[in-house]
């Protein structure tokens, strides 16, 4: 075992020599149980708001905070404190201790720091450039929505960054530290037209990035595009409704695929026989068109992570291959519990928080298609461009996603803009109806945020142009 | 430190850096949450969490800072932080603490706090859940699984200080129990619902034998389901649904929405929007209600007000920022408005939001909002986001019962329902007698005329 780096072990924020940490796993373990992990978080945030190009919120906060989870077979105990002082964090570990019924036979490994990957290095950090400058890039991107279209009634632009300072400490003597940054930006438009009343749109970009971002995509590129969005279904027609071909505009809708084969694919679910993938492995469930892949090494994006929020590596796990069921995502309680290996999908919201399986970015890979020849392939049909969110009932497999930027399909262009729409369908029925997939895949730009029993954390998304032989859409036309 | 005197203390440190005003809310937080899973404890947690947000004003300019750290440093810190941003913010004259018209003592609010809350061990959770676990389990042979079961208790500490002198605090309880169950039909498909109960004060919770068996009914009757065909129909929404109903057009009447022009109803006040059948009431006051609060989140008087008066559009929502900037704007829209409605998290400014939200009962008993019903759906669940309160677009997933001859039969899945929330407003075609406070947004059974259900 290598030398312990002096004391104090963690950093300025967590100033806690290998003592106190040994010594708060002992707790955590004072009463039995298979493994304990402690969970320390420091998170400085800082928010800007601009409306009427008017710089209206301005707010700035730390929260701090650690928990102690308890592993004992299939239970799990948590407690957390923000009053970082040996005594509370004690307390917080005999409260989680609590869960396991047994005596403290368990020794605890000694503590050294393991190395991380650097996936995200961030070249100008946010919180470090004057606020007047931050503003400029606020209001760049409301000038160029506005000058989008005179219908632009009010656009309001945020950005939110946020540095996320962890050290997860674990019972089988690991330290991993982690330094996560989160670039935040959205402009939202509302326009309108008389007669035809008003509509309101968002784009958004940003991940694991410092204010260099906007070198690659400017503010102006992002309000324009929030613009035209919501100019666009100002007068839109009613969307159909019935089962139609629905063709995926690449990026963005991955939510779909997050939906429908994502959240069943988390290995709580399947461990449990919740999900309608359970006891599959192996078998086709997709056309074979379709490989799914989750993978929390993509650099700078929104869902990565150098390391999961209970140490393991992040690694690209594939989920699906060429249609067949190869994997599911894992974090320490399920791989352990079935034998499996843990993938680095141990993720949590913060210290509040027990880690469970989550996405990172979750993506299907390009195919064969080209996206001008899916689009011809439909005579009538939906194309889906941009989406508000989804919803998923995972024993079933059926899920919900809502369009915000819809066209028709008539032989095989898009013809008209429809209003708002949701699509429904069945998980396993939507992926073997996978019928082309185009060679033009793109990673949305981070944005997206998944809830899972009340956690949220950030994820990507990926898809290239997808056709689906048949999708149930929700609208009110004919 | 006292939550009092800690919000005192952030206020004294955005005031001594220069800030006019300001105010600062201070928020303690303990709970409990255990979920039992096949009649063994899986997760048991422990939460105490606590924070302070600062909001510091320098005439219009506003700033917003929070901490979780209540020592006295952090808290000055975090008060002249909020000074600070709010030097370099925009100037707004909507910004600004509640007009002294606005202020009134706290209420005082019955039954939302439980005395005996101290004294309630985990051991009584755990049995309760596993009592409603067992239930589910043996109420129907077809309950093969449960995604598990969760008893949650929990204490919170308000307070509330502003550089005008006005404080206040307050303390709430709330329980609650849930039952997910998984059945399985002879093809081997799962359907999964479940039932809960929830109440501020621990004796008033179902019995979880009761939760437990009803979880099991409903997740029973999913089986066998199958799609419909396309085709507009009457539709009738479960009380669960017609909440969820209620609390969409409530958003439409949020100044929010209103200063921004993000609204459909933003112009129709006074106006009858909505079948005379349907009042919708938000009420801060109601005793034991699970929304209730003696004081909205920047100290304004909170008051009942009813939104949807018989149809008629009647009042708005608001907090003091939102009314200053609609009267400004739009001084139609905020005639005859108050303030009352703020809500506020640590790290933002006030929004505006419900309390308890109801639509109130009517005079019919369910089965015959569903028995005028000839070909129909009873809408059980809702699925998705697809409600667009700036457009009055609804198009939203949805899962219930055929409705045939005036009788619930068959399960039905994977479609969705869409209308015109304006239309849908003014197509209320009956109110049911079963209103319950379940939940702080709460509904009986209600019929809407037509909507387009979409399937095959």
């Amino acid at each position: 075992m290598p030398e312990a780096p002096p004391a104090p072990l963690l950093d300025a924020v967590f100033p806690f020599d290998r003592t106190v940490l040994e010594r708060l796993l002992g707790e955590a373990l004072s009463r039995g149980g298979d493994f304990a992990d402690l969970y320390f978080e420091h998170r400085a945030e800082a928010g800007l708001t601009l409306e009427e190009d008017l710089l209206r919120e301005a707010t700035a906060g730390v929260v701090a905070g650690m928990g102690v989870r308890v592993l004992s077979g299939e239970r799990t105990g948590y407690a957390y404190t923000e009053d970082l002082v040996p005594e509370s964090m004690a307390r917080a570990a005999r409260t989680a201790a609590l869960v396991a019924a047994g005596t403290g036979e368990e020794a605890v490994l000694g503590v050294s720091e393991k190395p991380v990957k650097d996936l995200y290095p961030v070249r100008r950090p946010a919180g470090e450039v004057p606020l007047a400058e931050r503003v400029e890039f606020l209001r760049r991107a409301s000038a160029a929505a506005r000058s989008h279209d005179a219908r632009v009634a009010r656009v309001i632009v945020a950005l939110r960054d946020e540095v996320k300072t962890v050290a997860v400490v674990t019972s089988d003597g690991g330290l991993y530290r982690d330094r996560q940054p989160m670039l935040m930006f959205r402009v939202s438009v509302i326009a309108e037209e008389a007669g035809k009343g008003r509509n309101v749109a968002s784009e958004g970009g940003g991940g694991r990035v410092g204010l260099e971002y906007f070198e690659g995509r400017s503010p102006e590129e992002i309000g324009r595009e929030a613009a035209r969005k919501a100019v666009l279904a100002l007068g839109a027609a009613e969307a159909p409704a019935g089962p139609l071909p629905v063709v995926l505009g690449p990026g963005w809708s991955g939510i779909l695929l997050h939906e429908a084969v994502g959240h069943p694919l988390e290995a709580d679910f399947n461990r449990k026989g919740l999900s309608r993938y359970s006891r599959k492995i192996g078998q086709k469930v997709a056309s074979p068109l379709c490989t799914v892949v989750d993978d929390g090494t993509v650099a700078s994006s929104r869902g990565s992570l150098n390391v999961d929020d209970e140490g393991n590596p992040t690694a690209p796990t594939t989920l699906i291959r060429d249609g067949v069921l190869v994997g599911y995502m894992q974090d320490r309680l399920s791989a352990r519990l079935t034998g499996a290996r843990a993938t680095g999908n141990g993720r949590r919201e913060s210290y509040a928080h027990p880690p469970m399986p989550r996405m990172t970015n979750t993506y299907l890979a390009a195919g064969p298609h080209d996206p001008e020849e899916i689009l011809r392939s439909v005579r009538r049909g939906v194309y889906a461009a941009s989406f508000s969110g989804g919803q998923v009932d995972i024993s079933k497999g059926d899920f919900v996603f809502s369009v915000t930027e819809a066209w028709l399909i008539e032989d095989g262009r898009k013809t008209r803009p429809l209003r708002g729409v949701t699509l429904i369908g069945n998980g396993p029925d939507i992926m073997n109806g996978v019928e082309m997939v185009g060679n033009d895949f793109r990673f949305s730009d981070g944005v997206g945020t998944c809830g899972k029993n009340g956690q949220m954390v950030p994820v990507g998304v990926g898809l290239p142009t997808v056709k689906i032989a048949s999708i149930t859409v929700g609208g009110t036309g004919g | 430190m006292d939550l009092l005197a800690a919000a005192k203390e952030a206020v004294a440190g955005a005031t001594a850096a220069g800030a006019g005003s300001a105010d600062a809310l201070a928020l303690e937080r303990r709970e409990t949450s255990l979920t039992i899973r096949r009649g063994d404890l899986e997760t048991s947690q422990e939460a105490e969490t606590r924070g302070v947000g600062v909001r510091a004003f320098r005439g219009g300019r506003s700033g917003i800072a929070y901490t979780t750290d209540l020592t006295p440093e952090s808290l000055r810190r975090a008060g002249r932080q909020a000074a600070d941003l709010a030097a370099l913010a925009g100037m707004d004259p909507a910004a600004g603490l509640p007009d002294p018209a606005f202020r009134g003592a706290p209420a005082a609010v019955e039954g939302i706090d439980d005395p005996d809350y101290e004294s309630v061990e985990a051991s009584r959770g755990i049995a309760m859940a596993k009592e409603g676990e067992a239930a589910a389990f043996a109420a129907d042979r077809r309950v093969v699984n449960s995604e598990g079961t969760q008893f949650e208790a929990a204490r919170q500490r308000t307070a509330l200080a502003a550089s005008d002198g006005f404080e206040a605090r307050s303390q709430r309880t709330r329980y609650s129990l849930a039952v997910m169950a998984l059945a399985e039909d002879e093809g081997g498909a799962l359907q999964r619902d479940g039932w809960y109960t929830c109440s501020p004060i621990l004796a008033r919770l179902d019995p979880p034998e009761a939760v437990g068996r009803e979880a099991a009914r409903r997740c029973v009757r999913r089986l066998g389901w199958r799609k419909v065909e396309t085709r507009r129909v009457p539709v009738v929404f479960s009380p669960e649904v017609a909440a969820a109903f209620a609390g969409e057009v409530a958003r439409a009447c949020c100044g929010d929405a209103l200063f921004r022009g993000a609204s459909f109803l933003a112009d129709s006040l006074g106006e009858a929007v909505a079948s005379p059948l349907l009042t919708l009431v938000d009420d801060p006051l109601l005793a034991g209600g699970l929304g209730s609060r003696p004081f909205d989140a920047e100290g304004a008087r909170p008051a009942r007000k009813a939104v949807l008066d018989r149809g008629i559009l009647r009042s708005f929502l608001f907090d003091s920022f939102s009314l200053r900037k609609t009267a400004a704007a739009f001084p139609a829209r905020a005639a005859g408005g108050t303030p009352g409605n703020a809500t506020r998290g640590l790290g933002g400014p006030t929004a505006v939001g419900t309390s308890n939200l109801f639509v109130e009962a009517g005079a019919e008993t369910p089965e015959a909002v569903i028995g005028a019903v000839q070909d129909g759906f009873y809408v059980t669940e809702t699925l998705g986001f697809g409600v667009n309160t700036a457009t009055g677009d609804y198009s939203k997933g949805a899962a219930g019962l055929w409705i045939r001859d005036g009788a619930l039969g068959h399960a039905v899945q994977e479609v969705t329902i869409a209308a015109d929330l304006r239309a849908m407003l003014r197509g209320v075609a009956a109110v049911g007698n079963d209103l319950e406070f379940r939940s702080s947004v709460s509904a009986p059974t209600i019929r809407i005329a037509e909507m387009t259900v979409s399937g095959n």
